[in-house]
């Protein structure tokens, strides 16, 4: 029962990280129809921002992860304007070149300021974990899982409660009818792309603290969300909270009853069988 | 002489010229250095021309292609190790074999379209890499295979090819690269051809009109995955070393950029990409910690400035004569 209690918690705090680079992916890629490919870049830059200021001004850690979501959400901004605003209106694939571009740019020069070796984040509270109706789970992951579980009700918050947040579901509703609503357009691109880019630095910052940091770690979960949106169809941004945790809870539940091995198959077998049973289901129900 | 200046400028000639050249370039350049680079700029050429025909021609982008890179080079080196098959023989056949894996690939992955086709077949590369690294029995997984021995040595009366050199190796996938882009040139041209950039243009018009729009996808995904497994079958012979980490994402977006950057839906355009796409970071050595942080500026600043790829702007400044 323990055990099971303990994988489920692994689980839920895989799961809400995913949660939250799903669902920034799926803002930019929902208001602005953009496959940032860099998205994962974006989190691992944010995973060494926290760990530098972690490691080498001694910052609270805390502090040092919401700063970092705040400089990861002005890179965004950055590459927003210089990269993404002169391609407006161009097809999809462009989109993705400019993106792989950036991807490059931040991935290697972080290889070249951090080199191959993989960090870590370390607190005076790293070794300690915490007692949880009989499962003991380390601090960190503690942390990682209450932080991104705070950080999806405040989205949550944002995006029902404030004007602006309302704004973006209705330009990723529809976009023509939005901008003629009279909402702007182009302040709700800028928006999303800093608060997508801040949720994933904000991610990656968490789980820098319950896994090795590395330049390559978000490669696969970006890859891995977007296999997310598309089961989850793209302009639902719930679904794809709920697609991001049970993805993380499945993956943890893979490995420690079937085998490791499979781990990743698991996840794109079931994309498939999903997208294959989703595309069949209504010519069934149309036949009867 | 005017008939004879006239003569070489008809595109033929050129393309004459060019071979030729190309067939005399090992001497010239020897060095077996940049032959080896050479000879990978022609495998990601032949990748890119496959992915070409799916995704330039018939409008389907694919994110999948690495999956028949992977069955090619799997396919050929497990015949010529397992089974004492001839490199002659495998090589068609590992392009046969991925064309096979592609029909139930694309009868799932092809009724969806746009992005979701394209993660689609991304999960489906990942499905197929993953079996390569489990099924250690066959695949030596993770391990990978060493050793994959050089294709034998060929006879014609005095003449003995032998693969050992890279000037050997060079003409090969040249040879293959030149009959690859022939039978393509061949199939763009031809009724079928049409058929897909119907497709590409307006799926429900060429419904309309009586194409069995699934049919002809897959016959365009079977087509762009033989060539894919052609590709794979020679990187294992040309590496001798195959692995399934090596078949990652990264390729599928290489072979990606190339057709993009030197334009879809054209001859020249993956073969263009596929230089650059080798050649700047190749070039850029001499900045070596740099190299790849310049060449992630170069990408971006390549789309905002040339959305329509290098053969894009070279058709902006000499129009097709069918314009004039």
């Amino acid at each position: 029962m323990e055990q099971v209690l303990q994988h489920l918690f692994s689980g839920l705090t895989i799961g809400f990280i995913y949660a939250l680079m799903t669902v920034g992916l799926a803002i930019i890629f929902g208001v602005m129809e953009i496959p940032n490919y860099a998205h994962g870049q974006f989190y691992m830059v944010g995973a060494y921002l926290s760990y530098f200021m972690v490691t080498y001004s001694g910052l609270n850690f805390f502090l040092a992860i919401i700063l970092s979501a705040i400089g990861v959400a002005l890179l965004g901004l950055l590459a927003e304007r210089i990269c993404f605003r002169p391609l407006r209106g161009a097809p999809l694939v462009m989109n993705l070149v400019a993106a792989v571009g950036i991807a490059l740019v931040l991935e290697n020069v972080a290889l070249a300021i951090f080199g191959f070796d993989d960090r870590f984040i370390r607190t005076y509270y790293s070794e300690s974990s915490v007692g949880i109706l009989g499962a003991t789970v380390s601090m960190h992951r503690l942390i990682a899982l209450v932080g991104s579980v705070v950080c999806i009700a405040g989205l949550f918050l944002f995006m029902t409660r404030m004007k602006i947040g309302k704004q973006m579901l209705a330009v990723v509703e529809d976009r023509e009818a939005a901008s003629l609503m009279g909402i702007r357009i182009n302040q709700i691109y800028t928006v999303a792309f800093m608060l997508s880019c801040g949720l994933a630095a904000f991610a990656g910052g968490l789980i820098g603290a319950v896994f090795p940091i590395s330049t390559a770690m978000g490669v696969m979960p970006t890859l891995k969300a977007f296999a997310v949106i598309v089961i989850a169809g793209s302009g639902n941004i719930i679904g794809c909270i709920y697609g991001g945790i049970l993805l993380g809870l499945a993956e943890v539940l893979c490995v420690a009853y079937i085998s490791p091995s499979i781990r990743d198959l698991f996840a794109f077998a079931t994309l498939i069988v999903v997208l294959l049973v989703k595309s069949t289901l209504p010519r069934l129900s149309v036949e009867k | 002489m005017r008939k004879i200046v006239g003569f070489a400028k008809t595109k033929n000639v050129q393309y004459l010229i060019l071979v030729i050249f190309l067939f005399l370039f090992p001497p010239i350049a020897a060095n077996e250095y940049f032959l080896r680079i050479v000879v990978s700029v022609f495998l990601l050429a032949i990748l890119a021309l496959s992915l070409n025909i799916i995704y330039g021609y018939t409008g389907q982008l694919s994110f999948g292609h690495v999956a028949f890179y992977c069955i090619g080079a799997y396919t050929s080196t497990l015949l010529v190790m397992k089974l004492g098959l001839s490199f002659w023989l495998s090589l068609p056949l590992s392009g046969v074999m991925a064309a096979l894996w592609s029909i139930p690939i694309g009868y799932v992955s092809l009724r969806f379209k746009g992005f979701v086709f394209a993660i689609v077949t991304f999960a489906f590369s990942e499905v197929v890499v993953i079996i390569a690294s489990i099924w250690e029995s066959l695949t030596r997984g993770d391990y990978g295979i060493a050793g994959i021995p050089r294709p034998d040595t060929i006879k014609i009366g005095n003449l003995h090819l032998s693969f050992e050199s890279s000037t050997y190796f060079y003409l090969l996938t040249l040879v293959v690269t030149i009959i690859i882009v022939i039978i393509i040139k061949w199939l763009v041209n031809s009724d079928i051809g049409r058929v897909f950039v119907t497709i590409r243009e307006n799926e429900t018009l060429a419904a309309s009109v009586g194409i069995d729009v699934m049919k002809y996808k897959m016959l365009s995904f079977a087509i762009s995955a033989l060539f894919a497994g052609l590709a794979g079958s020679l990187y294992a012979i040309f590496m001798q070393f195959i692995i399934p980490s090596s078949f990652t994402f990264l390729v599928s977006l290489d072979s990606l950029l190339a057709v993009i950057l030197g334009g879809c839906g054209t001859m020249v355009g993956p073969v263009l990409g596929a230089i650059l796409l080798i050649g700047i970071p190749e070039y850029l050595h001499v900045v070596q910690a740099y190299r790849l942080i310049i060449f992630g500026i170069l990408l971006t600043l390549f789309v905002i400035l040339m959305p329509q790829g290098i053969m894009g702007l070279v058709r902006k400044f000499r129009p097709s004569p069918g314009f004039n």
